[in-house]
Parts: structure tokens; C-alpha cells; sequence
């Protein structure tokens, strides 16, 4: 499991997740992923297209860094995810704490970037 | 149901695995239960929701139930794939009774997997056995 940070502009960064986010890569993201996601002064955008499964590890990473960014004030939004990972993200009501749309202009625009 | 027989007959019997451990003895069964199911001929989104069922299962009975290991066995039969889970932990029903919502259950261990695991399951049946062994039996569609 491995992620890149995309700065995209002054306000808006792309992050770039990769691998499966099952329970060893879920354990492998949390803290780096967290500790970026606590320093950042941006909306974030997240690309869930090279993340060909996500379990419910995986999902609690999510959460928990994205609040990070939430607690100061910073928007985010998730996109790109396979059919079977989108399944998922739907059955746990992700969507209700993290936006979810198709593609990255989509997630742009909810983050208000 | 052509396709399944004809694979049978080519591997035999079903996949059989022990996990104990942490979050990389579940994922090396989870690839082992994917490798199964794809030589099986099976397609890529039935043996990733297989893999799902399995994380979801075991790391609940060894994390939360305090089994020392997760017996597993998958096969492959007309109806779909047939997989059964067995351990000496806490007893513990993952189909009974409500699941918490997401946002109230963030932080609470299993809320999450336990909505998987009914989603991604076409049937499903809980047994405690007298000797004190939790067993699970799950199918899902092979499609």
C-alpha cells in the first residue's frame, strides 16, 4: 500500500492511494497517512483508482485520517473506485461522512476547489 | 453450472487453511483463497468478495473474539462458493442483532465488518457447538 501527495494548487491536494487496502495495507497507511493528513492546510481529494480492494480495516483508515483534516476545517472528497470497492464504501454508508463521486472533476467541485 | 464441474474434476477437493496471527497471516490467506477460487475459473469480483468475507470473519474472531486461530475451508459447489469458518473464541452470532451505523460506530471494533459480511453473503447460518467452537458457514454467488 503506498500513496503519493499531488499539490494541485494552493488550496487543493490530490492524493493518490495504491494497493489493496486490506488489513496489512490498511495497518501500512494509517499512521503516515494520519500524520500528513493532520499538517495539511488544504481540501484533499482522494483517487481510489489504483485501489483494487478495501476492507473494513481499510475503511477505518479513511475515517480516522480524514477527520484529521475535517478538524481543521479542511474539505475532502473520495473518487475513482472500482465497482466492488464503491460497493463496499455504499453498504457501510461511508458516503455519509466522506463525499464519494466518479472522477476527479466531480470530487473537485464538492471539496469547492 | 458446466464450467465448475469440469474444474472439480481437474482440482479436486476444497481449500483448506489455519490463520493465527495479525493483519499478514489473514491477507496471505486471503490471496491464497483468491488464487483458489481463480484457478477454479472463477471471476475476479467473486474471489475479491470472497477475500472480503475472510478478512471480515477472521480478524473479527481473532481480534475480538480471542481465538487463537481461524480454521477455513472454501469449496466451490453448484449453488456458489461455500465458505466455513471455525473457532475456539468468544461466542459470538455476526448475524444477530442490529448493526451501529457508521458515524456511531467509527470507533467501535466490527460495526463495519458485520455490514460486509451480510452484504456480501447470499446465505448464511451460525452454529456454537457444545464443545465451545463458534462455526460459520457463508455462501456467495460464483458471479
Amino acid at each position: 500500500m503506498q500513496f503519493k501527495i499531488v499539490e494541485i494548487d494552493a488550496g487543493l491536494c490530490r492524493v493518490e492511494l495504491s494497493g489493496r487496502l486490506d488489513a496489512a495495507g490498511a495497518e501500512m497507511l494509517d499512521a503516515p497517512l494520519s500524520a500528513h493528513f493532520a499538517a495539511m492546510r488544504r481540501a484533499v481529494v482522494i483517487d481510489l483508482s489504483d485501489v483494487p480492494f478495501v476492507g473494513s480495516l481499510g475503511i477505518r483508515v479513511l475515517i480516522s485520517a480524514t477527520r484529521l483534516l475535517k478538524r481543521h476545517g479542511q474539505q475532502v472528497a473520495l473518487y475513482g473506485a472500482n465497482a466492488m470497492v464503491l460497493d463496499v464504501l455504499h453498504t457501510v454508508s461511508l458516503d455519509q461522512l466522506i463525499p464519494i463521486a466518479a472522477d476527479e472533476a466531480s470530487a473537485r467541485a464538492l471539496v469547492g476547489a | 453450472m458446466k464450467r465448475s464441474k469440469a474444474k472439480q474434476s481437474r482440482s479436486g477437493g476444497p481449500l483448506r487453511l489455519v490463520i493465527a496471527g495479525g493483519a499478514e497471516a489473514v491477507v496471505a490467506a486471503e490471496q491464497r483463497l483468491i488464487t483458489f477460487l481463480n484457478d477454479e475459473g472463477l471471476p475476479e469480483g467473486a474471489a475479491a468478495r470472497a477475500a472480503l468475507l475472510l478478512e471480515e470473519v477472521v480478524l473479527n474472531a481473532l481480534r475480538h473474539g480471542a481465538a487463537p486461530n481461524v480454521e477455513v475451508e472454501a469449496q466451490i459447489g453448484a449453488d456458489g462458493i461455500s465458505l466455513v469458518f471455525e473457532d475456539s473464541g468468544v461466542a459470538f452470532d455476526p448475524l444477530a442483532g442490529e448493526v451501529a451505523a457508521p458515524e456511531t460506530g467509527a470507533e467501535q471494533p466490527g460495526g463495519r465488518g458485520l455490514l460486509l459480511i451480510r452484504r456480501f453473503s447470499t446465505a448464511a447460518r451460525y452454529t456454537r457447538s457444545p464443545d465451545g467452537r463458534n462455526r460459520l458457514e457463508l455462501r456467495l454467488t460464483p458471479g
